[in-house]
């Protein structure tokens, strides 16, 4: 019993401190901003374009499938007590505050998380970390800050992008097959959702693009060794990025809760 | 002189890696530190770099101690010297031009023109044309190493730290590359410090060497006197080297 207590106690201070090592890379990347941000705009749009517009039709896909499969799934339900017409307002609410910030967090941490892991690691186990040090350039300036504000431009765009889409997609299902009229859908959708709830969406996927891009770029720089290294550093940046991101849903949904 | 380490010490995840060094390299002075591999000769020379952090002792380059200066007091002495390194580490996403430039486009944010100048100068100095806009991928492991001696170049430093210059390349190009170090030397004057296991290098090159065998420095001396050294280790090391590169197969 000690041994498990003690596994447990083991475990929380390891993930306490990983979390106090990824906040310090970001605390770190974001005092650069000001000084390096605009000189680096080049790397920034780069980003931008490898987190945002790249991660784009994935994302389309799997957040208007997903409002389908909600659409269904409650109007099954919602029949039962004659209450279908209360579908389009519980998928839209619940899209917009729970579900579309974390399927765009998971996307993004499979997609981007993983390939800036790989990235960085490659370049620490090649040297290339070292030689930017030594050429008087700082890795956490010239790496992490540019992916760091792409992130944290680019997760809320696209999870108001995947809000939209889900609402769409469920529009569709629920009209079309489920038959529930279009003006009672679009009315209920728009009176469940008020405009706190766009915003507590927008907040968490601002959290969760900082966590995954922190959480990956640690990984990264933290690589040892050669192909496997790299490979480990990977696996740990979407494993972790996971874990951060619904711990910190966890948090924010409980502090949005009490206000 | 240009670099002075006394009673050095590195603990890397605490395991001792560098054992009280101590060394003296002088101005204009070709320095090898030759050991076997796993010695700490690479852990040597990043801690000369600044990359790591020693856990004791002083190392002073240029008249900086490297663990005790400011932010910009490292960047003015890293302008002064330069870095080649094993593999060249080139940053694989850039051109032979950006990856040679890179210093000058973000320290001094010259334009395009004036950076394309000046590395196709120093690209000339280690006998490189026709390369400025291709990729890393597409060069040998010979013209790698002398892009990563380009961009050392780049600001005419007054120190090169050379880590294994000669691995992984055959013998004819490890050839070139060591004729290469020695008229870089002569022509920019430059104070070098190489790391290396192989003795072609520490014959041709070496005003000094220093034998290094698990982190600490067995002696300091030139090629001839370390050859009739009392070290045993280092009798050996020197006499076998040389019997082994001497075979032909």
């Amino acid at each position: 019993m000690i041994r498990v207590i003690e596994s447990f106690g083991r475990l929380a201070l390891e993930s306490i401190l990983y979390l106090g090592e990824v906040m310090l890379m970001l605390f770190s990347s974001m005092s650069y901003i000001l000084p390096d941000g605009f000189r680096r705009k080049k790397i920034l749009l780069e980003q931008m374009a490898k987190i945002g517009i790249d991660s784009f039709p994935l994302v389309g896909i799997i957040a208007s499938f997903t409002g389908m499969v909600m659409v269904m799934e409650t109007a099954v339900t919602l029949k039962k007590f004659g209450g279908e017409s209360f579908v389009g307002g519980i998928v839209s609410l619940s899209m917009v505050r729970e579900l579309g910030p974390i399927i765009v967090a998971m996307i993004i941490a499979g997609r981007v998380g993983a390939s800036v892991a790989a990235e960085i690691g490659s370049m620490k186990i090649t040297e290339q970390i070292d030689a930017l040090e030594v050429l008087g350039v700082n890795p956490v300036s010239y790496l992490v800050m540019p992916r760091l504000v792409a992130s944290m431009i680019m997760v809320p765009i696209l999870t108001l992008m995947a809000n939209f889409l889900s609402i769409v997609g469920g529009y569709i299902i629920g009209v079309y097959l489920v038959h529930i009229g279009s003006g009672i859908y679009l009315y209920q959708s728009f009176e469940f959702i008020k405009i706190k709830d766009i915003f507590v969406g927008i907040i968490k996927s601002f959290v969760f693009g900082m966590l995954i891009i922190g959480a990956s770029c640690l990984e990264g720089l933290n690589a040892q060794g050669g192909a496997e290294g790299v490979g480990i550093a990977t696996t740990k940046a979407v494993v972790n990025s996971f874990f951060l991101v619904i711990l910190a849903n966890l948090v924010l949904t409980a502090i949005f809760y009490f206000l | 002189m240009i670099i002075e380490i006394n009673n050095l010490f590195v603990k890397l995840k605490n395991k001792e890696i560098l054992k009280d060094i101590n060394l003296v390299v002088e101005n204009e002075e070709s320095f090898v530190i030759l050991g076997p591999s796993g010695s700490g000769k690479t852990v040597l020379l990043k801690t000369m770099l600044g990359l790591i952090t020693p856990t004791s002792g002083s190392l002073v380059i240029l008249g900086h101690d490297i663990s005790r200066v400011t932010p910009k007091e490292l960047l003015d002495l890293r302008r002064k010297t330069g870095m080649v390194f094993q593999n060249a580490a080139l940053f694989d996403s850039m051109t032979v031009w950006e990856n040679v430039g890179f210093s000058l486009i973000e320290h001094f944010k010259l334009p395009e023109e004036e950076v394309r100048k000046q590395v196709q100068d120093v690209l000339s100095a280690v006998g490189l044309t026709d390369v400025m806009d291709k990729m890393p991928e597409e060069l040998s492991g010979g013209m790698r190493k002398r892009v990563g001696i380009a961009r050392a170049l780049i600001f005419k430093p007054q120190i090169i730290f050379y880590d294994e210059p000669t691995a992984g390349l055959d013998v004819i190009t490890s050839a070139s590359i060591v004729k290469l170090m020695r008229k870089i030397h002569n022509q920019f004057h430059t104070t070098d410090v190489i790391v290396t296991h192989d003795l072609t290098i520490a014959r041709k090159l070496a005003d000094q060497i220093a034998v290094i065998s698990d982190g600490r420095i067995l002696d300091t001396g030139k090629w001839e006197y370390l050859l009739t050294s009392e070290n045993e280790f280092i009798r050996h090391f020197l006499n076998e080297g040389e019997k082994y590169e001497n075979t032909t197969y």
